[in-house]
């Protein structure tokens, strides 16, 4: 560490543009085998081009690396981006083994429980996915709301039947995130396909005053208050719709609203 | 965020105060404990005990003192130091009412609730009861509304934490983004009449190099004091703010020792993680600590401002009167397909639910750009971000987008419907024409309006790169096999921007490789986007207006 740090500080003081620069995807490769070129025995960097290759879906060039690479030390620091590599080979099996053994070294590696998880939710291993997605939530200090919309999509594999681990995971995430519509729409959606519909106008009505009872909002609840059997309700919310829609600025998106209202409409009275 | 209570000096009924009269033995034993964890601490929160001390203290001096989240009736306030008091009132001199903060991720933060819409606010830290210099901001006007002065104003700064950049122990850009500070501060004095700022947006890469704390507190804190401590400050994730990774030098040029090998050393600005918690300042392994960015701003994810909440600090939105601003994380969220997907979701239910007169989007990865190093046509954030999200924008009526990351200036004609590659752009299909049939520059007689005549909707945009705020790419030809470091023959010449007359220094065919930054004037009828030089020159300028 410390002779790297007398390198780098040597290095830099020979320089006077290079810091400018940022290197693009472009010019990786040329880096990284000018490195290799110049140091074959690096194990981390033998790995850090089978990352690339990964990234750029070259998969034979990748597994050369990571092989090579297990033979210039442990192999077990090749196993994450092995793991990552079996997992885009459809290789899932071998991926958990992968990212189990890394995990094994390193066990707050939030992200070896994600792609773990997803590896597991590939082959039907939801038992396995969950354990996974759930030590992520734990050791990620900022988890995405987008993982938590894929977590709730194993819950619904592993009980199609029965929505309410996939809700109760839902509704723990806007516990910790707060309430994203984005999650709770997903969670809409959920009680409509079991029929909830009160539990779906409930969980829609919650994000009215965070979507600013956008006409993008009217038109969801009108759609849900139509399978709900409550037209009367959603051709108020149409109306309403109509009359702001007239208030707002045109947008491509808001255009693209009148077209929804009029089917929605049509839903409603087909006579129309 | 943390929000607690306020008192007002002789009065006990502002709710949520435990007030006491005195500070008891309990009370004095914990202030104690407060300033020592204080100084041995820098992440999570230290107390949260109510102590309230009335405004009856001295001023005391602080670092790091700047504004966050001041919204109509509340603000935030943040510092280091070793008092937890903040005294303030809409007098200078007499400041009756008093919070106090909670220590966060190494800050004092403190929540000022209860205030008046578009109202100047005077304040202290240490228990003052008259504000020191400099220590006042101005709450936004209502949501929809505009300030007493009937104008928005809005500072943005790209790429401009060059102040801690150094090679060998010399800065090397020393004094450049204070040059670009003073340019804008002349042109504020000499052709805007003084007028007040509203909000500061950071375009990204305003700490150099690998945006650790102590860089920001270098290249941002130390510099701007003045203008954070009375304006709030909204950023985005660059590059830099993500720490970095190996770099053979050799790659850049070809020094005698390269004979020898690589010369590897740790470069801020390369990370290719999608996860915060990776961020790597060192090169010897993720930071326990996570990314500086996150802990030293608070950022509304939970719509405290307006907007929809996006459930992660790291993508954002805030009304301030009215002006809605979107902060994209191009950065990390856009590497990872899962996440891209669902920060387009939240956007596209954000600007659904968004009704302000003017919409502005700021994200540190340029969707059109030929700058030095980075070449929209090549780099996969870029890319991502033109086609993933600038169909969006168009669709649900952004007005202006702003960008960093290359080191110069472009800004692009009023677009919609460009989503390819550079040689893919005709400007007839992409762009509004002006009366002569050629790409309008919307200025003069041709202005840009809001609502296209040709489609009577909002679906065009302006996109600009200026990342110039901290140090511009100069010209310094490619020698053949080399594309990195150096100016290729197509540098600046993106169609899709505007085009600027070449001859003078730093012009160039689509863009200026001038350091500068940008103000943007939104008022009811007109957005007015100006590029400003380190000169305090208006260089470039465009208007977009919309019928009331």
């Amino acid at each position: 560490m410390l002779f790297f740090h007398k390198l780098a500080v040597f290095t830099i003081s020979l320089l006077t543009s290079v810091s400018s620069a940022h290197p693009g995807s472009a010019s990786q490769f040329e880096r990284i085998n000018h490195l290799i070129e110049q140091n074959p025995q690096s194990q981390p960097l033998m790995i850090k081009r089978a990352s690339l290759y990964i990234q750029k879906g070259d998969t034979k060039k990748a597994r050369q690396d990571l092989g090579h690479a297990a033979s210039l030390g442990d192999p077990v620091e090749t196993a994450f981006e092995m793991g990552k590599l079996q997992s885009r080979n459809d290789e899932f099996k071998q991926a958990i083994a992968s990212f189990e053994r890394y995990l094994k070294r390193y066990p707050g590696h939030a992200l070896a429980f994600l792609y773990s998880a997803k590896a597991a939710w590939a082959i039907g291993e939801l038992d396995l996915a969950m354990d996974n997605f759930n030590a992520y939530f734990r050791h990620a200090s900022n988890p995405h709301p987008g993982e938590y919309l894929a977590a709730a999509g194993v819950l619904l594999e592993k009980w199609p039947q029965d929505f309410a681990p996939a809700l109760q995971l839902l509704d723990g995430a806007m516990q910790r995130l707060g309430s994203v519509p984005q999650l709770q729409r997903y969670a809409t959606e959920l009680e409509l396909k079991r029929r909830n519909y009160s539990g779906a106008i409930e969980r829609w009505r919650s994000v009215e005053t965070a979507l600013s009872s956008s006409p993008q909002w009217k038109l969801d609840a009108a759609r849900i208050y139509i399978m709900a059997g409550e037209p009367t309700q959603a051709l108020e919310l149409l109306n309403q719709v109509k009359v702001q829609l007239q208030g707002l600025k045109p947008t491509p998106a808001r255009i693209e609203n009148a077209l929804k209202l009029r089917e929605l409409e049509l839903v409603i009275n087909p006579t129309l | 965020m943390t929000e607690i209570g306020i008192s007002k000096s002789g009065d006990n009924r502002n709710a949520g105060v435990k007030r006491t009269s005195e500070f008891n033995s309990y009370g004095r034993w914990f202030q104690l404990l407060q300033i020592f964890s204080c100084s041995l601490l820098m992440t999570s929160s230290v107390y949260a005990e109510d102590v309230i001390s009335s405004c009856s203290g001295a001023e005391t001096d602080v670092s790091r003192l700047f504004l966050q989240q001041v919204s109509a009736h509340s603000a935030m306030i943040k510092w280091r130091g070793d008092t937890p008091v903040v005294c303030f009132g809409t007098q200078p001199g007499k400041l009756d009412r008093s919070a106090r903060s909670e220590f966060i991720d190494g800050h004092h933060q403190v929540t000022l609730a209860g205030l008046e819409a578009d109202t100047h606010y005077y304040y202290s830290i240490g228990g003052a009861t008259s504000s020191g210099p400099g220590r006042h901001f101005r709450t936004a006007p209502e949501s929809g509304q505009l300030p007493a002065d009937g104008n928005i104003h809005i500072w943005l700064l790209g790429d401009s934490g060059t102040a801690t950049e150094a090679q060998g122990g010399h800065k090397t850009h020393a004094g450049e983004a204070v040059d670009v500070m003073n340019g804008y501060l002349k042109y504020n004095d000499q052709q805007a009449a003084g007028e007040p700022l509203d909000l500061i947006l950071l375009l990204g890469d305003n700490a150099y190099l690998e945006g650790t704390d102590e860089q920001w507190q270098g290249a941002y804190f130390d510099i701007y004091a003045d203008l954070i401590k009375t304006t709030a400050t909204w950023p985005t994730i660059g590059n830099h703010e993500m720490g970095g990774g190996p770099l053979d030098i050799c790659i850049f040029r070809r020094l005698p020792q390269c004979e020898k090998g690589p010369l590897i050393s740790h470069f801020g600005g390369i990370s290719r993680s999608a996860n915060p918690d990776s961020y790597d300042s060192d090169g010897d392994g993720p930071d326990p600590g996570g990314l500086p960015y996150l802990k030293i701003f608070s950022l509304p994810s939970k719509a405290e401002q307006g907007g929809v909440a996006s459930g992660t600090e790291q993508y954002y939105s805030f009304d301030y009167g009215n002006v809605h601003t979107v902060s994209l994380d191009s950065q990390l969220s856009n590497r990872d397909p899962v996440q891209r997907s669902a920060m387009r979701d939240w956007l596209i239910d954000d600007l659904s639910s968004n009704t302000l007169d003017w919409t502005l989007v700021i994200f540190h990865h340029p969707p059109y750009s030929k700058g030095q190093n980075h070449d929209s046509d090549i780099e996969q954030n870029e890319i991502d971000m033109r086609e993933t999200f600038a169909p969006v924008f168009e669709d649900h009526g952004v007005d202006v987008v702003y960008s960093g990351h290359a080191h110069s200036y472009e800004r692009s004609w009023y677009l919609n419907g460009h989503y390819g590659s550079s040689e893919t752009f005709m400007a007839k299909a992409h762009a509004e024409l002006d009366g002569q049939g050629n790409p309008s520059m919307g200025q003069g007689t041709d202005v840009y309006q809001q609502i296209s005549s040709a489609t009577a909707a909002d679906d065009k945009a302006v996109y600009t790169v200026a990342g110039s705020a901290g140090k511009a790419d100069q010209e310094n030809p490619c020698s053949p096999g080399r594309s990195m470091g150096c100016s290729l023959p197509n540098w600046l010449s993106h169609p899709a921007h505007r085009s600027f007359p070449t001859g003078q220094t730093g012009y160039h065919s689509h863009g200026l490789s001038l350091k500068g930054s940008v103000v943007i004037d939104a008022s009811r009828t007109s957005l007015t986007s100006r590029f400003i030089s380190e000169n305090g020159q208006v260089l470039d300028h465009f208007i977009i207006t919309r019928e009331l």
